[in-house]
């Protein structure tokens, strides 16, 4: 039982990682009909950043916070200088750009940070939790906790803000939402900064339990697309809670299955969401954005 | 609309520049220049080429900067000290990208360029595949991969050379401790790609042989962030001592995920691909009391002058830490590789590929940093398992155990 | 581009003159060799059968690698196990990567626009788990090798130039076949589809099998191109069949323009060129350059590209022969204006 619930908790703390990035792909999707493939080099932005910040000297709270703004600024760029000119494009199109630029943003991070994977301390030391004879890692806790306020902040983005309401807007019906005065291309932008800013508050509460190294977008991106997927594509909690089961189904498949194809648990269950329930798990339970 | 973009365009050039800079700047920081001792005899005429084919990029990137680093070093050195049969000697570098394509290609390319012989590629699945180009080059080639079928069968290998261990050394090696301890029965975590492939062969081997009893083994991704679980299922078989075969991030991680999760109480072992300061640096504090199976580089300040070693390695590892700031436990393959080359070149007395190979697999002893090698035309690996040592790691440093 | 019947046979006699020219090209350049040549012919075939499946179906993949590696491995394990005869094992391969692609276009060709683009990358992705996981059949991540050379009766390629002239041939070989299956019945039925699905379907076309079948058709290109590449480098791993060579494949089509049959082999030779050239003339001013800088060049290629030229280079070539046509036959020159619309509307 004990060796189930150590599957479990190490499950929550990835999946919750998993879930932060796909929230960026939900938001990004449901405001521009984009899926964007630089979802997960965001966070790898971050990480990186947050590492050298620390490393120079900063104290960890600027520097975080620096290392997030960054990831953002990249989500910004994005917008800006790929996807707002080529709007107009297919969305095969699109969908190649944002390969372009996750491809980019790769060689950029190669080109300052080098190959080596890097690394800082938890954010508070001291032993594991035990909960009933499973390990549970302080930063793990961290990592759940910022998770819980992400989703908290973005229920109360979406809910009572007017730029939140206008997203939603934006994500029902585009044309409908022009025709109230709100620009498409200006949600874009806020939805690619939210999106990046995310995923970047993901990539400096996971360095601690991993290391940040370059090419670490890719696969963190893929999982987060799992995530949103197995979340229905259309909620922001959705992809939170997409992310949280695949992450145990990962550590139990580990646990229980076969460690060798514990990679191709992740993309079995895409493929199969995608095929047989592309509208998601979660959604007859519509929660939409809130 | 136009001069949004224009704007946009501009701070993205502005910010394009700064990062450059600051890469540039990072760049500079990291290699000091040492101060040239005065040059013995500035070698003259035209420069020997030699072709080093590396990893620079993707997957074995970790292994392929180490190499690269020694590659640079030892041409320095080798220039400074008046080149080889008193000519220069210039390094062809070039990136492969982890790619096996691009590593059969680059092999061609060397070749063309007029290279007298190659270094890399560093990995297996590069090696195997540049492998047909490698044979029809006919030129000496050493590879830093980690698979026996490199060099084995040796008839069909004629000019290929191989620096590291075998997988199988390394165990043998990590057998004999294991004995001293007692241990029989282990419990094995591997990286899911070729290196950690060509452990779990090995260890199989082992088992095969009656050697040790492998009561659990698990593979983990190589970008995997979290390996709880796989030790979890290892520690459930009781395992009198856990063995992990992974370069970093991997190997670094899963010593943490067992120390400050598990907090498990065995002895772990890693091998020579766990990566030296890389592993210190990302495992921390928990990296305390973990063994590791190596040749002697890592502990090069602590080799007693009596060891067969002793100035070669004090040379490399005065070297390699002066200008890096630390150890690497890949460094020393190229260190060798390229040493090997340069003595047989100097032995044949030219730089024929043919006369290199000859004086390569007739040179009788020939002391490296990774161990003393004695190649013969049966065997182009020529180092014995006895040249590793164990080590572990208190307060921070690498210690010899013995 | 607007030639006749035999136009396009003296152009393509043209083509395949200009594939022999390349050979004292590549020899000529500092940073190319014969093996570049090979390496460029076999992802312009791999490659063109994504342009077939993006410009003239309107599907993307973006898990084409594993159709290579299909080939790829049905050559390596039936000719250096099986010791079955080159082009029988080639044939087994392009049947196994056709019925696998009817039946995951069967299954995905259901879904739209970016899920059918994710399900075909999870379909890459799982290939490459598949490939690295089972050791007994493929060797897993340490690979299998022992393939030979590939021979046809006396003709044995084993040098890079006798590979990289038997690759062209097959690469004329596609493009014939590519462009023959545009003008054919089925393939009008295909740009119709790529163009307006609903509009299609109206006209009594079968959307759902015009899809499958020209999914099948760019697995076979794929599929045959693997086998080749088997054959050349004699040893395979899952690493050439994962998601960064699909990315690449990618690339190449959309560089060198996915409504041209001209687009592979451009793109193909576009990413070749960057790569050479980089890894060139990049250490020259900056010392220790790795391969990053070429990762850089590749991803801005790639979006600027896309931003400018929506048509890859081969729709950027077309409009200036185009234009030059229209200037020789001194026309009055028409606005720009009105040659982008016309090149929209294509």
């Amino acid at each position: 039982m004990s060796e189930f619930l150590q599957f479990v908790a190490s499950g929550i703390g990835q999946g919750a990682i998993y879930g932060l990035v796909g929230v960026g792909f939900v938001i990004i999707y449901n405001v521009t009909g984009i899926i964007n493939f630089a979802q997960g080099h965001y966070l790898m932005l971050s990480a990186l950043t947050a590492v050298s910040l620390r490393e120079a000297g900063l104290p960890a709270v600027p520097a975080l916070l620096v290392a997030i703004v960054a990831g953002a600024l990249a989500g910004v760029v994005t917008d800006r200088l790929v996807i707002n000119p080529a709007r107009r494009h297919s969305p095969l199109m699109l969908i190649i750009l944002t390969v372009g630029v996750a491809i980019a943003l790769e060689g950029l991070a190669l080109l300052i940070w080098g190959v080596n994977p890097r690394r800082y301390g938890p954010f508070t030391a001291g032993p594991p939790l035990e909960v009933a004879g499973a390990a549970i890692s302080r930063q793990t806790l961290w990592v759940l906790g910022v998770t819980l306020a992400m989703a908290l902040a973005l229920w109360w983005f979406f809910q009572r803000t007017l730029v939140g309401k206008a997203m939603q807007a934006c994500a029902m019906n585009r044309d409908a939402a022009r025709l109230q005065a709100i620009n498409p291309a200006q949600m874009s932008l806020y939805a690619f900064t939210m999106a990046a800013a995310v995923a970047g508050v993901a990539g400096v509460v996971l360095v601690p339990i991993t290391s940040a190294y370059y090419d670490m977008g890719v696969p963190f991106g893929l999982k987060g697309f799992t995530a949103a997927v197995i979340g229905g594509l259309v909620s922001p909690f959705g992809a939170l809670a997409g992310g949280l089961s695949l992450g145990v189904a990962e550590a139990v498949g580990v646990g229980y299955v076969s460690s060798a194809m514990a990679e191709g648990v992740a993309f079995t269950v895409l493929a199969l969401m995608l095929v047989l329930r592309p509208e998601g798990l979660l959604a007859r339970v519509r929660m939409r954005w809130a | 609309m136009k001069r949004k973009l224009r704007f946009w365009y501009a701070t993205a050039l502005l910010m394009a520049s700064l990062l450059f800079l600051a890469a540039c700047a990072g760049g500079e920081e990291e290699a000091p220049r040492m101060p040239t001792p005065t040059a013995a005899r500035q070698p003259t005429g035209e420069p020997i080429k030699i072709g080093v084919n590396i990893e620079q990029s993707g997957a074995a990137s970790v292994q392929g900067e180490a190499y690269v680093r020694a590659a640079t070093l030892w041409q320095e050195k080798v220039n400074r000290e008046g080149g080889i049969l008193g000519r220069p000697v210039e390094l062809v570098i070039v990136d492969n990208k982890s790619d096996p394509t691009e590593a059969a290609v680059l092999t061609r390319r060397l070749v063309q360029q007029g290279v007298v012989a190659i270094v890399g590629p560093g990995t297996s699945p590069t090696t195997l595949a540049a492998m047909n180009a490698i044979l029809e080059s006919k030129i000496p080639v050493f590879s830093m991969g980690s698979a026996d079928s490199i060099v084995v069968p040796v008839e069909q290998r004629p000019n290929v050379f191989k620096t590291p261990f075998h997988a199988s050394q390394n165990v043998e090696a990590i057998l004999v401790d294991m004995k001293r301890r007692g241990i029989q029965r282990i419990g094995l975590l591997t990286v899911n790609n070729p290196y950690g492939e060509s452990g779990l062969a090995a260890w199989r081997a082992a088992e095969q042989r009656g050697e040790v009893q492998i009561v659990a083994a698990e593979k983990f991704e190589a970008n995997a962030t979290d390996v709880t679980p796989q030790l979890t299922r290892i520690m459930s078989a009781n395992p009198q001592a856990v063995v992990v075969w992974a370069i970093p991030p991997g190997a670094p991680l899963a010593r943490r995920n067992a120390v400050e999760n598990l907090r498990i109480n065995v002895p772990m072992y890693h091998d020579a691909g766990a990566g030296a300061e890389l592993f210190l640096r990302l495992a921390g504090q928990s990296a305390e009391g973990a063994f590791m199976i190596h040749p002697k580089t890592l502990v090069w300040d602590q080799i007693p002058p009596t060891d067969r070693q002793y100035q070669v390695l004090q040379e490399f590892g005065r070297l390699y830490t002066q200008r890096y700031g630390e150890m690497s436990g890949f460094a020393s393959y190229v260190w060798d590789a390229l040493g090997l080359l340069k003595a047989a070149i100097e032995k044949a007395g030219s730089t024929d590929p043919q006369a290199i190979i000859r004086s390569l697999v007739m040179m009788g002893e020939y002391v490296g940093a990774t161990g003393v090698v004695r190649m013969d035309p049966r065997d182009h690996l020529g180092l014995s398992a006895s040249d590793l040592v164990l080590v572990t790691i208190k307060n921070g440093k690498w210690q010899l155990v013995r | 581009m607007g030639l006749n019947r035999w136009g396009f046979l003296a152009f393509l006699v043209g083509i395949f003159g200009l594939g022999v020219l390349l050979i004292p090209v590549a020899d000529a350049l500092p940073f190319l060799t014969r093996a570049n040549l090979v390496v460029f012919a076999l992802h312009a075939i791999a490659a063109m059968g994504l342009t077939l499946v993006m410009g003239f179906a309107g599907q993307v993949s973006l898990g084409h690698a594993a159709f290579y590696g299909v080939g790829a491995y049905a050559t390596a394990l039936l000719t250096a196990k099986l010791e079955w005869h080159p082009l029988l094992a080639m044939a087994t391969g392009a049947v196994m990567a056709a019925i696998l692609a009817a039946l995951l276009g069967r299954v995905v060709f259901r879904l739209r626009g970016h899920f059918l683009a994710m399900a075909t990358l999870a379909f890459g992705l799982v290939f490459y788990v598949v490939m690295r996981g089972w050791d007994s059949l493929t060797g897993g991540n340490q690979g299998t090798g022992g393939i030979p050379a590939f021979a046809l009766g006396g003709l044995r390629l084993d040098s890079d130039t006798s590979m990289y002239l038997f690759l062209w041939g097959v690469l004329m070989v596609g493009i014939v076949a590519a462009r023959n299956l545009i003008k054919s019945r089925p393939g009008r039925a295909l740009v119709a589809v790529g163009a307006s699905e609903v509009a299609a379907a109206s006209v009594g076309i079968d959307v759902a099998r015009a899809k499958m079948s020209v999914f099948a058709l760019g697995a076979i290109y794929a599929s045959v191109a693997g086998s080749l590449y088997a054959h050349y480098v004699t040893y395979v791993s899952p690493d050439s069949f994962g998601l960064l060579p699909s990315l690449r494949f990618l690339v190449i089509s959309t560089v060198g323009g996915i409504d041209s049959v001209w687009g592979a082999p451009l793109g193909s030779a576009v990413v070749v060129l960057l790569t050479e050239g980089t890894r060139e003339v990049v250490p020259k001013f900056v010392s220790g350059a790795t391969g990053s800088y070429e990762i850089v060049a590749y991803g801005l290629a790639l979006v600027l590209v896309l931003l400018f030229l929506p048509r890859g280079l081969a729709g950027g070539l077309a409009l200036v022969v185009q234009r030059a046509n229209e200037w020789l036959r001194g026309r009055e020159r028409p606005t720009p204006a009105a040659v982008l619309e016309e090149v929209e509307l294509r």
